[in-house]
């Protein structure tokens, strides 16, 4: 009797952490699914068995089936983030370097991050083909904008006074730039870099649901029409793990390369 | 001069810039008509759509599609941050879903929406509140966790009740935070429903834009774009305006 | 200072690959050996039509017996296909709606019909299999599905719409519900009577007895003799390689009429390139929606009254002149 209370009490203690929290949501989550789908209270065949899509899940992880998309997937999402960053972290820095340069520019890039990009994917096609350059670009696009936004951000924050200081005790252009800036614009760019990802990943794979011939959107839309929606699904939680662990390593690394770093606490002030 | 009018001055010279590289471009054929429109052919087409077309009974659905979605994610987002504010493990265990979930490519389930919702602005409503949702939710949190404690000192020390404390010291305290969280989620919100409206040619502006690429209209193609950005520098003004009445 | 120098360099120099890299353009068209490599443009993976002509030309070397290797794209269709083409990056587009084509033709694009993909809608409308509606004239009075407005299922639900008025039944209803899923998913759940699809989407569920087929494209007398989809060429390449785009067309006549002649061999092929998951007697079952005669490769029919359709649904502002309806269509590249 005893020992029936102590692991019952043992248990609810378990089910009073995070992770006992999360493991209940999952089994509720799993339940009503599984209700949903076997009793046709809605359409069940938008609902189809765990099983199914766990089991589709699991030929993406054992077979070679998703390489080829995976590979274009990534290449094209790598290019761009990486792109992005090259552009838009100088080009940030050197915006908000000056207040009237930022009073000029930051109102416009606003307004022009709002234009959904898969509109002027057609230009992209125009100037840069069909094959995966053009996807690469509209990612590039898509993550230049919180990249450059969160970097002129992190510039506003320099208290020019740490700037009057260094320069007091005789700092270089250089020094102020790599000792002084650099550590106080880190965390806003790191935020950016890792929201900049996630515009990436939605610039360049709904691209890919318009013309490719390879890549995880493409498959997406595919499924789809198909109307194999376990595949569909198990797909896209599939990518939604694949993010989730970039986001985690992306973290990660900032934290190891710059630990003073200050996470942006309105994560994306821009986006 | 005054600086605000240089600065005014020069934006207006960058745009105008943009704008003259983009012309001369279509007009000397460096880049096809069939891409590129002439600004000012888009700009004509606006006014002509506006005048004789649907482009204001458009503009409208997706105005509404973005307050319904507005209004979900408040009141959903600030109930849901509240709580994960209130409930220390309920914050602790979901927060890295919603940072999770934040960053990844939700838009691409957007067929699952299609299928459940039908090709309606439901569909478009359901998904994009998704995207208000979580700024509001995270901005919420961090509102109520950022109080200054010496303001909660100060209402116990008046006696409050936890009603007055909460209506008279933490609503004030952490309206601001909050409401940056709205601009936040309304600029999501904004970009997410014109997109799912061109990708799924349902709804308002973006169906416009849609159809008008589907036909080849692309004129009109540029002057759904030059509308949607004039909403868009329409909805940051006031946005911005509301924020400093706000934080007065 | 030195070494950081030489290093900054080491890094510029590096970055500017990575740009060059990733800007590379890559030709859309070069010689590879004696074989000349072309892009073509597909409107989906699966359509028996364009899809599985392109397959069965790949598998059975037709396109290398005429000095050409083929990388096909895929797109959602009209809109992109005809954007791939007139960019030159591809230069072959397959299985686009007449009506965009020649939309894009009237706005200046550099392109041209070179074949014609199918006379007659090869569209169905199907119920569900619980319902008593067996035939057309069950539709009256009941809501009909199509994709959306201009497009030839749109046609096709107008001509069904026709053909119950002209019977003197209750008219039907016209709902826009859009592509595949999205329509079976309205049947499904009572939002419309009847939805459209094209063979082999649906026919697994025909098979077990959960939808029926009520109207075949062929039963849209009024649709019989339009050519609703074609194939069309970039103008410039085909200009500077005519015998390029021939001996594509050489391969997707050869390819055609293996696909009728060995239905099995073809249903296997298609089976594998396009992952399908519907059963092979269901695949096998989309030859009963088909004939070769309808999928000949020219005449072009019907293109005053895609014309006029265009007119109506606002795609066009006025009919082609004479001289544009000469530069539109050309044929000589066909066998």
């Amino acid at each position: 009797m005893n020992n029936s209370r102590k692991s019952r009490t043992l248990i609810a203690a378990q089910l009073q952490t995070p992770l006992g929290v999360q493991a209940l949501t999952l089994l509720l989550i799993i339940a009503v699914w599984e209700l949903i789908g076997r009793t046709g209270i809605l359409f069940a065949e938008l609902f189809p068995p765990l099983i199914e899509i766990m089991r589709s899940l699991w030929t993406y992880v054992t077979t070679p089936l998703i390489l080829p998309h995976l590979k274009a997937s990534l290449y094209e999402v790598g290019g761009a983030l990486g792109l992005a960053a090259l552009f838009g972290i100088p080009l940030g820095i050197l915006w908000g370097s000056r207040t009237s340069w930022l009073e000029i520019v930051e109102p416009l890039i606003l307004y022009a991050a709002v234009v959904p990009k898969i509109v002027i994917f057609p230009v992209f096609i125009l100037f840069l083909g069909i094959d995966v350059h053009s996807k690469l670009a509209v990612g590039a696009i898509a993550a230049f904008f919180p990249i450059s936004l969160l970097t002129i951000a992190g510039m506003r924050e320099v208290k020019q006074v740490y700037v009057d200081v260094a320069r007091t005790a005789g700092a270089g252009a250089y020094q102020i730039a790599t000792r002084v800036y650099l550590p106080a614009i880190a965390g806003q760019v790191f935020t950016g870099i890792r929201i900049g990802m996630g515009a990436a990943v939605t610039g360049a794979l709904l691209a890919e649901t318009k013309v490719a011939k390879a890549g995880l959107g493409f498959m997406i839309v595919e499924y789809y029409g198909q109307f194999r929606i376990a595949d569909m699904y198990s797909l896209l939680l599939f990518i939604f793990i694949l993010a989730a662990l970039a986001n985690w390593a992306m973290k990660a690394l900032f934290a190891r390369l710059s630990p003073s770093a200050r996470a942006s606490q309105d994560a994306g002030m821009y986006f | 001069m005054s600086e605000s009018t240089r600065i005014a001055a020069w934006r207006w010279g960058i745009i105008f810039a943009v704008v003259a590289v983009a012309e001369s471009a279509v007009r000397l054929g460096w880049i096809s008509s069939f891409f590129l429109a002439a600004p000012t052919r888009a700009a004509v087409v606006l006014w002509e759509q506006i005048v004789h077309g649907n482009a204001l009974w458009l503009t409208a659905i997706t105005l509404l599609e973005i307050a319904a979605c507005l209004a979900i994610s408040t009141v959903v987002g600030v109930f849901a941050g509240f709580l994960l504010w209130r409930y220390k493990l309920i914050g602790g265990s979901y927060e890295m879903f919603l940072a999770a979930l934040f960053s990844s490519p939700v838009i691409l389930a957007y067929p699952i929406f299609l299928v459940t919702f039908g090709r309606t602005s439901a569909a478009v409503i359901a998904l994009s509140s998704i995207f208000g949702l979580i700024p509001i939710m995270i901005n919420t949190k961090g509102a109520f966790q950022n109080v200054n404690p010496i303001l909660l000192q100060v209402g116990a020390s008046m006696n409050l009740t936890r009603k007055q404390l909460f209506r008279h010291i933490l609503v004030p305290a952490v309206a601001p935070t909050i409401f940056s969280g709205f601009r936040l989620a309304l600029t999501y919100i904004l970009k997410s429903v014109l997109g799912l409206e061109y990708v799924a040619q349902v709804g308002g502006v973006g169906m416009w834009l849609s159809d008008a690429a589907f036909m080849f209209k692309v004129e009109e193609v540029y002057a759904g774009l030059l509308g949607t950005i004039t909403l868009s520098i329409l909805f940051l003004y006031l946005i911005n305006r509301s924020e400093v009445l706000v934080r007065k | 200072m030195k070494k950081r120098l030489s290093a900054v360099r080491q890094t510029v120099r590096l970055g500017l690959c990575v740009l060059c890299v990733l800007f590379g353009v890559a030709p859309s068209a070069w010689s590879a050996g004696a074989r000349t490599k072309i892009v073509v443009v597909v409107p989906h993976r699966i359509l028996f039509t364009v899809a599985l002509p392109v397959y069965v030309a790949q598998e059975k070397g037709f396109y290398k017996e005429n000095n050409i290797e083929v990388d096909a794209v895929f797109t959602r269709g009209g809109g992109e296909n005809v954007q791939a083409v007139v960019s030159g990056d591809a230069q072959i587009g397959l299985g686009t709606g007449t009506l965009a084509v020649i939309s894009a033709f009237v706005k200046k694009a550099p392109i041209k019909i070179a074949a014609a993909e199918i006379t007659g809608l090869d569209a169905i409308w199907y119920v569900q299999g619980n319902t008593a509606m067996r035939r057309m004239e069950d539709l009256a009075g009941k809501k009909i599905a199509y994709s959306r407005p201009g497009s030839s299922t749109h046609m096709g639900a107008l001509a069904i719409a026709d053909q119950i008025k002209a019977k003197g039944l209750k008219p039907v209803e016209l709902v826009s519900l859009g592509g595949i899923p999205e329509v079976y998913t309205a049947v499904r759940t009572g939002q419309a009577d009847a939805g459209w699809s094209v063979a082999p989407f649906q026919l697994d569920r025909v098979e077990k007895g959960e939808l029926r087929v009520v109207v075949k494209g062929d039963d849209l007398a009024s649709l019989r003799e339009i050519t609703p989809r074609v194939h069309f060429v970039n103008t410039a390449f085909a200009a500077k390689n005519p015998e390029v785009i021939r001996g594509f067309f050489r391969a997707q006549q050869k390819a055609l009429d293996y696909m009728f002649e060995n239905k099995t061999d073809s249903a296997k092929i298609w089976i594998r390139r396009a992952e399908l998951k519907f059963p092979e007697s269901a695949v096998l079952k989309t030859w009963d929606y088909y004939n070769r005669a309808a999928m000949n490769l020219k005449p072009i029919r019907g293109v005053q009254a895609t014309v006029e359709d265009g007119i109506r649904n606002k795609f066009l502002n006025q009919p082609l002149s004479e001289s544009e309806l000469k530069s539109l269509i050309d044929l000589s590249f066909l066998p």
